[in-house]
């Protein structure tokens, strides 16, 4: 009885201690891991970034963000548009305050931004801010000296009754500026280093359905100017990325290129090599209150062509390597730490995901698990085109979530690389990549053809020379038969 | 051998001789509806073994989904469908065909498939995406053979002319649709009826 009490004492306490010392991995992420198998269907997925730390002002020197719509990282420093106060804040790595601009000196005046909502970092550390509410571009210093500012863009080409309300903007390393306005649907307004107006890129082509010019057709004259114009779709985000190519966002609904990368002629040439259509969730409802796919309202790329949408409506941040494979999901619309309720912008330092919530006042940082960091890794690699080390973190990653198919294509690349093609078909089969699994059976198919050549072409060779012999014999034997009787 | 010849190169025979052949299976009672049913049988086999084990290159189909009662029912089903509504056409439109001919000669005409899609099967282990069209193609050569042989089964066993028989063939496919149409209208209804019985029988327990 006593060594009954004793070892039931003893099983508690041991439960009790491995309950406490039990890490709390799983329990701290407040939206589930999923991703899209190559049949279409979501599958659970390990959780790549969890949130980490959350800015929002309070407390700090710099008092409380409100409704901040834009950020860039340039050199490890944070800048911040806060758009509600029209200031912008300068954080650095730890997230303590640089420097605030509020103001500035123009024409030996004082001049203020108005409800501002894009941000750019040159490499110089020249900041360019959209100033929606005066419409204008502003280009300031590093330390907030006033350099130049850029009015509307003035040009034959622009329509009547063009509003102009800047509200996202970048710059290349020519310094050419691209600038998206409100409500502009001809593309991205492109000023030339001295701020000249040069023209529109990258247009959306306008898009209907047969079924709509049908109807346009049969119409009468009053009908037709009551219909929806076929306007091409307007941009609502950019990003440039290492080479100089823009990718931009836009919202148009069921759109099949959500994410577009254009090229210096405007032509839209992100790679789409992976399973799905780049296009955010795949699987989604078309009634009720959460209907509808991802809306796009920003996007990051980073120096190894790896890029992150931001979705506005569910609050997801979809991220996809440079050939078009969503690699992982993460992030949700909700009120724990680490979900959204209005996102507004992306950006990244080093491998963290910033993400700016404006209707929560706050950024909130995102740091990657250990599966986050084996795929980035595995990623960065076959970037430089090291596909061993590639590899090797792919294995890593299948051992954290065996669903991944990225990761088996990444292994097969390698194996086939190495000149393993049967190890190299095994995982495009289990990566479900057909293209691939063809290219290492070919190889193999060879390899098999070329080993037992000789064996292959003696059968070849041997077979009819025995059925010929075998005729000629039973020919000669009947003669001699016949002959016996005969 | 009497046997063997009948039976089982019969068949064979009737695929590259169509007219010839199908004029023997209603004159001289060549065609055996046994033969028939074991080849639509072979069919259902075939086509189960393919869409398991085609080459991965060439296989579109979900490992996930797949079921052999679905494939009986997706070959079996269309089949006697179409036998049954072909021969209610045809009896209006003075075909000389009985429905067992109707069956035999629909049957018969589905062994291009039989062979060709067991083929395939094996070839596409072997092929790459390069050579896939080579695939395509066999599989397309199967699906023109058996159209034509059912054409030419169709028209000999109730000489017809060819316009008549092409007249057939629209008003069969639509006949199909009328059958499937009642045929969920009438499972509909039932489960309306059932479903109402239940209730009033649950009404009258619980109130008693």
């Amino acid at each position: 009885m006593k060594l009954f009490i004793k070892s039931v004492c003893l099983l508690a306490a041991i439960m009790i201690f491995t309950t406490i010392m039990a890490p709390f991995t799983s329990a701290a992420s407040p939206y589930e891991g999923y991703n899209y198998s190559y049949w279409k269907k979501s599958v659970p997925s390990a959780i790549p970034y969890l949130p980490d730390i959350v800015v929002d002002g309070r407390h700090t020197e710099y008092g409380l963000l409100n409704a901040p719509d834009d950020m860039f990282v340039r050199n490890d420093k944070i800048y911040i548009l806060d758009t509600g106060n029209d200031r912008i804040v300068i954080l650095n790595q730890r997230y303590e305050l640089l420097k605030e601009i509020k103001d500035f000196q123009h024409n030996a005046k004082k001049d203020q931004f108005s409800k501002p909502q894009g941000i750019f970092v040159t490499e110089e550390e020249h900041i360019y801010v959209a100033d929606t509410g005066n419409r204008r571009i502003v280009q300031l210093t590093g330390t907030g000296d006033f350099i130049r500012e850029i009015g509307p863009p003035e040009s034959d080409v622009i329509r009547k009754g063009f509003e102009y309300h800047p509200v996202k903007i970048a710059v290349d390393k020519a310094q050419r500026i691209y600038v998206i306005g409100r409500g502009i649907y001809d593309g991205i307004i492109e000023f030339d280093p001295d701020g000249m107006f040069t023209g529109y890129t990258g247009a959306n082509k306008v898009k209907f359905k047969p079924i709509d010019y049908f109807w346009r057709l049969i119409a009468t004259k009053e009908q037709r100017a009551k219909m929806a114009l076929f306007l091409p779709i307007e941009f609502n985000n950019l990003d440039l990325d290492e080479d100089g190519f823009i990718y931009t966002t836009n919202s148009e609904r069921n759109t099949t290129t959500p994410l577009q990368r254009l090229n210096p002629t405007g032509t839209d040439v992100i790679r789409k090599e992976g399973y799905h259509p780049i296009i955010g969730d795949i699987q989604f409802t078309y009634r009720g209150e959460n209907a509808g796919g991802t809306t796009f309202i920003d996007v990051n790329v980073n120096e190894y062509g790896m890029y992150s949408g931001l979705d506005l409506k569910k609050g997801r941040v979809f991220t996809y390597d440079e050939d078009g494979n969503l690699l992982y999901i993460f992030g949700k619309i909700g009120d724990q730490v680490g979900t959204f309720k209005t996102p507004s912008a992306i950006e990244r330092v080093g491998e963290d995901i910033l993400v700016l919530d404006k209707g929560y006042n706050n950024l909130i940082v995102f740091k990657p698990t250990e599966f986050g960091r084996n795929v980035n890794e595995a990623v960065r690699h076959y970037h430089l085109g090291e596909d061993k080390e590639s590899a090797a973190y792919w294995e890593k990653v299948l051992r954290l979530d065996a669903n991944f198919e990225v990761a088996y294509v990444g292994i097969g690349k390698a194996r086939l690389m190495e000149g393993k093609n049967k190890e190299a078909m095994t995982y495009f089969k289990n990566g479900n990549s057909k293209k691939y699994y063809s290219k290492a059976f070919k190889r193999y198919r060879q390899e098999i053809l070329r080993e037992n050549f000789g064996v292959m072409m003696t059968t070849i060779v041997l077979i009819p020379l025995l059925y010929i012999g075998f005729r000629v014999y039973r020919s000669v034997r009947r003669r001699r038969a016949s002959a016996v009787v005969e | 051998m009497q046997l063997w010849n009948e039976l089982i190169k019969y068949p064979f025979y009737v695929i590259v001789h169509p007219f010839k052949g199908f004029w023997d299976v209603k004159y001289e009672g060549k065609g055996k509806p046994q033969i028939a049913l074991s080849i639509l049988l072979l069919l259902t086999l075939v086509i189960t073994l393919k869409r398991q084990f085609t080459g991965f290159i060439v296989n579109f189909s979900n490992p996930n989904t797949l079921n052999s009662i679905d494939e009986l029912i997706f070959i079996v089903l269309p089949f006697f469908l179409f036998c049954i509504a072909n021969w209610a056409i045809t009896t209006l439109m003075d075909g000389e065909g009985k429905f067992i001919e109707i069956i035999t000669v629909t049957a018969y005409a589905l062994l291009p498939m039989v062979i060709i899609y067991a083929a395939t099967t094996i070839i596409s282990n072997f092929i790459t995406f390069e050579e896939a069209p080579l695939f395509f193609l066999l599989e397309s050569i199967a699906m023109f053979w058996f159209l034509g042989l059912l054409f030419v089964g169709i028209m000999t066993v109730h000489q017809y002319s060819v316009s008549k028989t092409i007249a057939t063939f629209i008003i069969t496919a639509m006949v199909m649709g009328v059958m499937i149409f009642l045929g969920l209208l009438f499972f509909s209804l039932l489960q309306q009826l059932v479903t109402f019985v239940e209730t009033v029988y649950k009404e009258i327990i619980y109130r008693l």
